[in-house]
């Protein structure tokens, strides 16, 4: 009856055929990765510091430390996103708190909208702004000069979102989701009984929000700032759409207007490793308030959250969101529809102003839109599947620690976070514009700019589905007879599949939005749907950009959607 | 059935030596426990015999034919063996009859054999009206069933537990150790049971293998290992002994403090070198102030808890010793006593 | 008559090129390679509506060509360009630039193909090369322009001194040589007409910068500025037709003429096509329908102006000269850029 053991226990002779292929592929990956982050960034330096005739020169880093031209922006940069970080905390902080700990009313809404802020395209709001708050035809600006009475140029417009304030106000309207999230994560692990520690204590519910929660959220708070600093400093269209036209110049349009031609590569580099430096040192500076001690304690297991009741003060907390929501979602997402269907999108909505020109225009006769949505989706598709087929391998090596140095594939995995998106783009055309491999021109060379940047957070997303399954269910498939591949298929696969699924679809959203890199990287055959837009902007086309940037928000949209029911239907 | 020899097994990470040089042989149909605190070495032990992870020295062999060795492992798949995991590795997307099945499916068994051998196990687990259900559908004990059955659908030779009873309340977890025993009688499967619990190795194991460190202190039975604990350290983890640090006076005389004790069994040191002796808490005898005779010291009642069957008394004798004393004898914190060890209970201890 | 002049203009272009001769008329052989070939990428700086409306003519007229537009300023046009056949990337086959110095350095660089469409043939010489590598494919005037609804008619400017009046501060909107070959062609004429120190005042009242040609008008025509400092006339045609509040100037220094060639390129991909399209963008109905349309000048003797437009001869004009200008185009757009910011 029982099978004997002599059959079912193979001696260890018969067995040596069984080759382990896990390491030499996890040094193949670990190159692969390397190649993909480390090359561009090698060349990045060696290209800022030779001059033409290929000698060792500093004068790249000289003259942009010594020439206005260059340190003006590089302070501007500086100074706007510091504003914005700031303007993000002020925002995001009392937002936070009040969703965490408050019976504000409609809660899962404004968590969706603030959501909905997050996943909007930055540039897109942009766009928006600039028909809200042009200074004399933007329609906020149009409402608030006929309300006073008078006409465009006879007083000073109520906005205006050409300078560095607008540009500031713009990219913090789409940042503060980045340190609400922080904030909020944060609230929710600190234990309502330290609150009510102070409360027994006689102090009223504000000063207990000032004395205890605030201290305890000041780390969250901090890397808040510094989230959103980083994002400012590195976005390109906001700055373009916004501040060029004022004639103010940031970093990253400054690499860009370096970059037309003749490109100056080498100053281009030399632009580029500051951002890049600031980059690593901030986010090395977040990663240790992050890690401190002091917030290892908000960590701590805690009673349920206690609610404070609002009370009258709900009406201003509600004025609150629905300034900031109204700024980033509501206005910027009604004016972009009402612009796709009138005529003239400055003019009043009227029956004759109405038109779905726009839309027979892109869809219909531009010759450029059936390329760029191709190009769009071919490089979305690609860099998600690619992506997320890359991070599921280097995740599970990682996470299951199943070869020696798989801090490194983490590590180098999770590198590029630390990389500007145009940083990334000009390290890429250095690497891929001569031999052995010339890629500029074509969409391989967006694809692997998506595909680095879009790592980290595929990396991300995975892992944490990984953590998820306990490695003994995969062990029992093992025990129970299946081979290594068999228990990966029958066991690990369809209990990560829906994170699997998720990390896809977050690389597509990354890609299809993306412009700072690929504004470098572009030519007239690989054209993406962002840089389209660019392009129309340059002429002043708000109807066609209204209509792509429409279509842009319904695909994300439908994305996010998709996502939601994927890993919300998780097997318990 | 099988028998198991593991011979001078060692498995080190990152430089830090887990298992050291341990040997070990398992006979047919026997239940083993390997003993010890956490990061003593019993799980990574455990794992290499399952074949997941390779040892760096030393070999594992099964009825003779080696199954591991540095550089050439038979995979876990291949070793008829079976195992229960602590987190149970139930998995959430099959059901219970999909779970018990799996391992006869990965054996190609025909469907109608398969099915009746699955009928079989959820009966003896009392797990047939659950057989469509999901886990996350299930109570922790009836996780734990799954487990076994699962277990044991493919007759393994070898069983191997890491600690399958932690995760459980104590009332569920006192009758799965009957369970387990009772089904291990049944199939005659060599069991291998890990743990840190030594009331369930006590009460389950044929042999009792205690590790510290990565290295064995002692094999025995379960007497063995409580009467005639070998170390220090497995004297102060089976529990209820007191130990006491002593130096060796010469013969089976030590000093402990000023007074001189008989030791009836154990090992010495060496006259005047320091040693230890062991002897259970209900082999001292609390004797009132100024009783004296052989093996007897004054002390200093410094606590006591009623304990329903007996008294714990805490006592100063320089050292401070644990007593169960019968309840009849109550004496009050601070009243001064003599205690009398019983020569033949002391055990001397020289590691 | 025109086969022989073919039949002895074939041997000289193909030692010129090197390579076997195209023909130049449109033979239904022609085009029947052209079908082959698939489709003709014509990079230009024209408007991109209007750019589109010739597509959809040549579409309708040759079913089996597709035309890709790519639209740019002119100077971007001329940046990819060069950055692409630096990078080994042939991709153009018919280009139009409104910065007709383009063509002389492209020319230079020989990535030119000679040919001359039918119509050419009839184009006074001043507006094609005498060698037959580009010819003017339309023209445009860089004028001024005001909204009527913020600025009364007696109120608007009349020339470009008018605009340093302090009245017109954060009124005004401008184009950038940088970007529009349009402006830089304008540029070129202004600061030799009234010199940098023109520019630099003008700076100082508060002119929003945009990039293209075709930008500024929609900007007035939108209200966002009042006045227009360049933009193209035919983009100020388009909004007029559409019933925009605009007007447009003719400065009285002078408005800057701007000629606009296309041209095939040597290596262009799809060599057939680009014969077909190129001579398709010269031929009358062509050149009346952007007129008509879109709102350029043409030098085919064909075309009539539409009614209402101020014709040509009542302007006076400042005749742009590529050759001259050539030379000095990076130095005009460092100047510029120094003085008006990116």
């Amino acid at each position: 009856m029982s099978s004997t053991a002599a059959v079912a226990v193979v001696p260890l002779a018969s067995r040596r055929r069984f080759v382990d292929w896990t390491l030499p592929f996890s040094a193949l990956l670990a190159l692969l990765l390397a190649a993909l982050v480390l090359l561009p960034m090698a060349w990045l330096v060696h290209t800022s510091l030779v001059d033409d005739a290929r000698q060792f020169t500093f004068g790249h880093y000289r003259q942009i430390f010594v020439d206005a031209s260059f340190l003006r922006p590089l302070l501007t940069t500086l100074w706007t996103s510091a504003a914005v970080g700031l303007l993000c905390v002020l925002v995001a902080a009392p937002m936070s708190w009040l969703v965490a700990r408050t019976d504000l009313p409609g809660k899962r809404l404004l968590r969706m909208l603030v959501l909905a802020s997050f996943v909007t395209p930055p540039f897109l709001g942009a766009f928006a702004w600039v028909l809200l708050g042009g200074p004399n035809a933007g329609l906020i600006n149009q409402a608030y000069y006929a309300l006073i009475g008078v006409k465009p140029f006879e007083a000073a417009p109520l906005v205006n979102i050409f300078s560095a304030g607008g540009m500031v106000f713009v990219m913090a309207l789409y940042t503060f989701p980045y340190v609400f999230t922080f904030v909020s994560n944060s609230l929710d692990l600190i234990p309502s009984d330290l609150e009510d520690a102070s409360s027994i204590l006689g102090a009223p519910a504000w000063r207990t929000a000032l004395d205890v929660t605030l201290p305890l959220a000041a780390p969250a708070l901090l890397a808040g700032f510094i989230v959103a600093f980083l994002q400012s400093m590195t976005l390109f269209g906001t700055p373009a759409i916004l501040a060029l036209p004022a004639g103010i110049d940031t970093m990253t349009t400054k690499i860009w207007s370096l970059f037309q031609f003749p490109p100056q590569l080498g100053l281009a580099a030399a632009v580029s490793l500051p951002l890049l430096l600031i980059t690593v040192a901030l986010l090395r500076a977040q990663a240790g308030i992050m890690g401190r001690r002091g917030y290892s304690i908000v960590g701590g297991k805690g009673g349920g959250v206690r609610v404070i009741c609002l009370g009258a003060w709900k009406v201003p907390a509600l004025a609150l969101f629905a300034v900031v929501l109204g700024c980033s979602i509501v206005l910027p997402y009604g004016v972009l529809l009402r612009t796709a269907f009138v005529r003239n999108w400055s003019a009043p909505m009227t029956f004759a102003n109405l038109s779905i020109e726009h839309w027979r225009f892109v869809f219909l006769e531009f010759s450029q839109t059936k390329l760029a949505f191709q190009n769009t989706f071919v490089l979305g598709i690609a860099a998600a599947t690619v992506g997320t087929l890359l991070v599921t391998i280097v995740g599970y090596l990682s996470v299951r620690q199943l070869v020696r140095g798989h801090r490194y594939l983490a590590f180098l995995a999770t590198a590029p976070v630390a990389i500007p998106g145009i940083v990334l783009a000009v390290g890429l055309f250095l690497s891929y514009t001569h031999p052995p491999l010339i890629l500029y021109g074509t969409l391989s060379i967006i694809f692997l700019a998506y595909l680095t940047k879009e790592l980290p957070v595929g990396y991300q997303q995975i892992a944490a589905s990984l953590k998820s399954v306990h490695p003994e269910l995969e062990d029992a498939g093992r025990i129970f007879g299946a081979n290594r591949l068999r228990a990966l298929f029958d066991i690990t696969a369809p209990l990560v599949r829906n994170g699997v699924i998720a990390t896809w679809m977050f690389i597509f959203i990354g890609s299809i939005r993306e412009l700072s890199a690929t504004i470098l990287l572009f030519t007239a055959r690989t054209k993406t749907i962002s840089v389209t837009m660019f392009d129309l902007r340059e002429s002043n086309d708000w109807g066609p950009i209204a209509v792509l940037s429409v279509s842009m928000l319904v695909i994300t949209f439908v994305m996010i959607v998709l996502i939601n029911r994927f890993t919300r239907r998780r097997i318990a | 059935m099988a028998t198991l020899a593991l011979d001078n097994l060692t498995k080190r990470y990152s430089g830090v030596v887990s298992v050291d040089a341990i040997s070990l042989d398992i006979g047919h149909g026997e239940f083993v426990c390997l003993l010890g605190p956490s990061g003593c070495g019993k799980t990574t032990t455990l794992r290499m015999i399952a074949g997941f992870l390779e040892p760096d020295a030393g070999t594992i062999s099964v009825n003779g034919a080696t199954i591991s060795a540095p550089g050439a492992v038979v995979p876990p798949e291949r070793r008829n063996m079976s195992m229960i995991f602590q987190s149970y590795a139930v998995w959430p997307h099959m059901t219970v009859r999909q779970n018990v099945g799996y391992a006869l499916k990965m054996k190609r068994m025909a469907a109608g054999e398969m099915q009746s051998r699955v009928d079989v196990l959820l009966a003896a687990t009392q797990l047939t009206a659950q057989a469509e259900r999901y886990p996350s559908e299930l109570s922790g004990g009836q996780q734990q069933r799954v487990a076994l059955a699962r277990a044991l659908a493919p007759k393994p030779d070898i069983l191997l537990l890491d600690e399958p009873l932690s995760n459980l309340d104590a009332n569920l977890r006192g009758s799965m150790r009957f369970e387990i025993r009772r089904l291990h009688d049944e199939f005659q499967y060599t069991s291998i049971y890990v743990t840190h619990d030594q009331v369930e190795a006590m009460t389950m194991a044929d042999r009792i293998v205690v590790m510290n460190a990565g290295r064995i202190e002692q094999i025995g039975t379960p007497e063995d290992v409580y009467e005639h604990p070998d170390s220090e350290f497995v004297a102060r983890f089976i529990g209820g002994s007191n130990i006491l640090k002593v130096a060796h006076a010469g013969g089976s005389r030590v000093d402990l403090g000023a007074n001189a004790v008989e030791v009836g069994q154990g090992e010495f040191a060496g006259a005047g070198k320091p040693m230890s002796f062991c002897v259970k808490t209900h082999d001292v005898e609390l004797l009132t102030e100024g009783t004296s005779g052989a093996n007897t010291v004054p002390g200093v009642i410094r606590s006591q808890a009623y304990l329903g069957g007996h008294r714990d008394y805490i006592v100063d004798i320089g050292q401070e010793i644990m007593i169960a004393a019968p309840t009849s004898l109550a004496m009050p914190t601070g009243a001064r006593v003599a205690v009398r060890f019983k020569p033949e209970c002391c055990r001397g201890l020289v590691r | 008559m025109r086969t022989l002049r073919i039949a002895l203009l074939a041997p000289l272009f193909a030692w010129v090129m090197a390579g076997p001769a195209l023909a130049q008329d449109t033979t239904p052989a022609m085009v029947a390679a052209a079908v082959k070939e698939g489709k003709v990428v014509w990079y230009s700086s024209v408007d991109v509506k209007v750019a589109e409306t010739i597509a959809k003519a040549f579409r309708a007229e040759y079913p089996g060509i597709e035309i890709d537009v790519e639209r740019s300023g002119s100077e971007r046009v001329f940046q990819r360009i060069n950055q692409e056949y630096q990078s080994g990337i042939k991709n153009v086959d018919v280009v139009n630039s409104s910065d007709a110095s383009h063509f002389i350095f492209w020319k230079q660089q020989k990535w030119l193909a000679p040919h001359t469409p039918p119509d050419v043939k009839r184009f006074p010489a001043q507006f094609k090369d005498p060698e037959g590598y580009y010819a003017t494919w339309r023209a445009t005037l860089s004028v001024m322009g005001y909204n009527t609804n913020l600025v009364d008619a007696k109120d608007a400017p009349t020339g470009y001194m008018d605009l340093l009046d302090p009245k017109w501060k954060g009124k005004l909107v401008k184009s950038h040589p940088g970007y529009s070959g349009t402006s830089l062609t304008g540029t070129y004429a202004i600061t030799k007409l009234l010199g940098w120190e023109y520019l630099e005042k003008l700076a100082k009242q508060g002119v929003q910068q945009l990039q293209s040609t075709t930008a500024t008008p929609k900007s007035i025509a939108s209200g966002e500025r009042a006045v227009m400092v360049d933009g193209n006339e035919y983009n100020m045609f388009i909004e007029i037709n559409a019933k925009s509040p605009v007007k447009i100037i003719y400065p009285k220094e002078g408005t800057p003429f701007v000629t606009s060639p296309t041209a095939i390129f040597a290596e262009a991909p799809h060599p057939n096509a680009a014969r077909v399209f190129q001579n398709f963008l010269y031929t009358a109905k062509t050149q009346q329908l952007a007129v008509d349309t879109g709102g350029t000048r043409s030098v085919h003797p064909d075309v009539k102006e539409p009614p209402g437009r101020t014709p040509l001869a009542q302007i006076k004009m400042l005749p742009d000269d590529p050759v001259a200008m050539l030379p000095q185009v990076a130095e005009i757009k460092k100047r510029y850029t120094a003085i008006f910011g990116n």
